[in-house]
């Protein structure tokens, strides 16, 4: 076994030890297993949020773009960089108050509860575990595709290795278990991505010498306009690539359940300092790296592998073990939120609403669990058998979460009079409208993104049709009580929060 | 502390009740009660009944001193640190630190007994002194949550452990779909569903 594939099974082992540890001290409750039992302090929060929303993208497309378009690919850095930072401020504080006083454990709950009716969480749900489960299983093939490359066993048993790590801890220790795993994850990428960029910056003699020698390849690529120049820019990519990318996490349900497991809503505003100072050291990195590419390896057959062939040629053995760790951690950490998130949809949002609706938490954690046994076992054999593109997958379900949920998640926690009729229609309206968009070959034909115009329609559909039914759907009297109460700084007073407190059980008298 | 003989499932048994008992008023009035209910089955019709349970209170004092703080001197004068209330479950030993100080009528310590013995709870009885070591516990957690790393702690009893009966409403109705029972915390109009049942079947 060569020394990158020692570093691999440390990693894998130590992530599973975290599992395993998360088994003991939590996960007693439901509250527990899918929210950490609201617990997370403002560096597990953000730094969970963050390598949970990055995934293998970072260390393969990104080095991709770089490399084919040059300096142009960093409006989508830009983007990025806001994103956490944009999540956390305009989410993060209300987000986890309101959902506390309404009592919601899962984003989609919360949903349900902020517009109450059943047919929320029916459209939700299903649109939200479908998306999940196909970028589920695009992490998958991308984490079976990275352990190929390093160990050089046979895809099916890379595949199986990654989705079996991945699935072990997400099984074993719930929401906390990701949570902790992905805080450690994010460290473990950003060490790996700021190694390869101050080798690579040494390898072509420093910032400014490689960039006189990219300016010798192409002089267009140290612009922002891409390789043809001003004259051939699609500015609806380019506003796309920064406000899709910048608002679009805050669709992501798997993303925003990160809000409601804060320690307490103020936690967001110290979260949103880590976030920004992880994204500035972390986002540029392997888009500077795919740029250095060009004068390190002129010929490279497949620019996705750019960062990772660079790490090969400028770093030495051990430091590629590591960094080949943080590529598995960028996917896996996604990958886990993503199983997890789907099955406390699958459980929480479906099954017990829908089917069993006197399921015990003990009954819930486990209905959880199989879900994501089974997901993984779909997502493994179709991974197996028929791998899709990943890049495409991933486009796909992204753009259909943000175009979907956007707005709903915004208005809910920012518009009183953001109503059921309207935040129906601004899902099904975002939903269709992007699916229909990419599918019908809109994109190419007029150079503008389908998330953008999901989240036009979908927004354009949530204010108008909120208005229009005002009078006949009014949003109900104990909403918009929270809402004023999410609108204050300070601790939620007791007779607001919906949910039960336990602690009374023990004082129930013998005759009740 | 007196002991008191307790009939119950499990044969005779001994009861360690407190010297003095206070009754706490409570913050929730019947109909704030009544509210709490409807707000999770709406249109029911209901009944609201008090309900007590004891508990024992103790009050600490804690005070932090820094790394490089001298003793005080006898007869100088010493911060007066800050005064906790502790309340403990009388049946489950588990503790909460109140944001409240205790206030209420001093009734008979029968009443604490007879509250004791309504209630269904199971577990260990704690003792004083358990009683003692929760509290401190507690209190300790708390403070070392707030101190600087290598500041010096400590903590005195401020009241000895007495009893304390605790008001929380006992809310039974029904609407058109479901029949329930929900215990309301008379402190804080937090709530717990005891029994749910569903009157018309899908």
């Amino acid at each position: 076994m060569n020394l990158e594939t020692w570093f691999l099974v440390i990693y894998f082992v130590a992530m599973a030890g975290i599992g395993v540890w998360t088994l003991k001290i939590g996960n007693k409750d439901s509250e527990g297993y899918l929210l950490g039992g609201r617990s997370l302090g403002p560096a597990v929060t953000a730094l969970r949020l963050q390598s949970s929303s990055m995934s293998g993208y970072m260390f393969l497309g990104a080095g991709s773009l770089a490399y084919t378009k040059g300096y142009f690919s960093l409006w989508y850095a830009m983007g990025d960089i806001g994103g956490g930072v944009l999540n956390l401020s305009i989410l993060g504080r209300r987000m986890r108050k309101l959902s506390q006083i309404l009592g919601s454990l899962t984003s989609i709950e919360y949903l349900e509860h902020r517009y109450p009716s059943p047919w929320i969480r029916a459209i939700a749900a299903p649109v939200a575990v479908f998306c999940i489960f196909f970028y589920v299983m695009s992490q998958f093939i991308a984490g079976g595709r990275g352990l190929e490359m390093v160990t050089g066993i046979p895809y099916a048993w890379a595949l199986l290795i990654a989705v079996g790590v991945i699935v072990f801890y997400t099984f074993l220790g719930g929401y906390l278990a990701v949570a902790y795993t992905d805080f450690v994850q994010a460290i473990i990428m950003l060490i790996g991505m700021v190694w390869i960029l101050i080798g690579t910056l040494q390898a072509v003699g420093g910032w400014t010498a490689g960039n006189n020698a990219v300016g010798e390849i192409n002089p267009n690529l140290l612009t922002m306009w891409g390789p043809e120049g001003i004259g051939s820019v699609q500015w609806g990519v380019i506003i796309g690539a920064v406000l899709v990318f910048s608002i679009g996490y805050m669709g992501w349900p798997h993303v925003n359940v990160s809000h409601m497991a804060m320690k307490r809503p103020s936690v967001a505003r110290t979260a949103s300092m880590y976030a920004t100072g992880f994204n500035l050291l972390f986002i540029p990195a392997p888009y500077i790296v795919g740029i250095m590419a060009l004068i390190i390896l002129p010929n490279l057959d497949n620019p996705e592998l750019a960062v990772f062939q660079v790490a090969d040629t400028v770093l030495p053995n051990f430091a590629v073990g590591i960094v080949m760790a943080g590529i598995m951690a960028a996917i896996m950490s996604t990958a886990d939120a993503l199983l997890l998130q789907s099955g406390t949809i699958a459980s929480q949002d479906l099954f017990q609403r829908f089917i069993k609706k006197d399921m015990s938490d003990s009954q819930s954690v486990w209905v959880s669990r199989f879900t994501v046994l089974i997901l993984a076992i779909i997502g493994y054999i179709v991974a197996v058998n028929d791998p899709p593109a990943v890049a495409e997958v991933v486009i796909f379900s992204t753009t259909v979460l943000g175009a979907a949920f956007v707005p709903v998640y915004v208005a809910a926690a920012w518009w009183k009079k953001a109503n059921v009729p309207g935040a129906i229609s601004s899902m099904v309206l975002g939903t269709v409208s992007s699916v229909v968009w990419q599918l019908t070959g809109l994109v190419d034909a007029t150079g503008v993104d389908p998330m953008g115009i999901g989240i036009v329609c979908s927004t354009l559909a949530l204010i108008l049709v909120s208005l229009a039914t005002q009078k006949s759907h009014p949003v109900p009297a104990h909403v918009v009580a929270a809402l004023k109460e999410t609108d204050k700084i300070g601790a939620i007073p007791a007779h607001m929060l919906t949910g039960q407190n336990d602690a009374l059980a023990a004082q129930v008298p013998k005759d009740a | 502390m007196r002991e008191h003989s307790v009939s119950g499932s499990a044969g005779e048994s001994s009861l360690i009740a407190p010297d003095s008992v206070l009754k706490l008023a409570p913050n929730i009035t019947a109909a704030e009660a009544l509210a709490v209910f409807q707000r999770k089955l709406p249109d029911a019709e209901a009944e609201v009944r008090e309900v007590l349970h004891p508990f024992w209170w103790t009050a600490l004092r804690a005070r932090t001193r820094g790394v490089f703080t001298r003793s005080a001197k006898p007869g100088s004068a010493v911060s007066p640190g800050q005064r906790m209330n502790v309340l403990v479950n009388a049946y489950s030993g588990k503790g909460y630190i109140a944001d409240f100080e205790p206030r209420g009528e001093g009734v008979a310590v029968a009443d604490w007994v007879d509250a004791f013995e309504s209630s269904d709870q199971g577990g260990r009885q704690p003792g004083v002194d358990q009683v003692r070591r929760t509290a401190r516990s507690l209190v300790r957690t708390k403070v070392v949550k707030t101190v600087k790393l290598g500041m010096g702690i400590s903590i005195d009893e401020a009241a000895a452990p007495s009893g304390v009966l605790k008001p929380n409403w006992i809310v039974t109705g029904a609407n058109d779909k479901y029949s329930a029972t929900i215990l309301v915390d008379g402190l804080d109009s937090s709530h717990y569903i005891v029994r749910v049942e569903k009157l018309i079947q899908d």
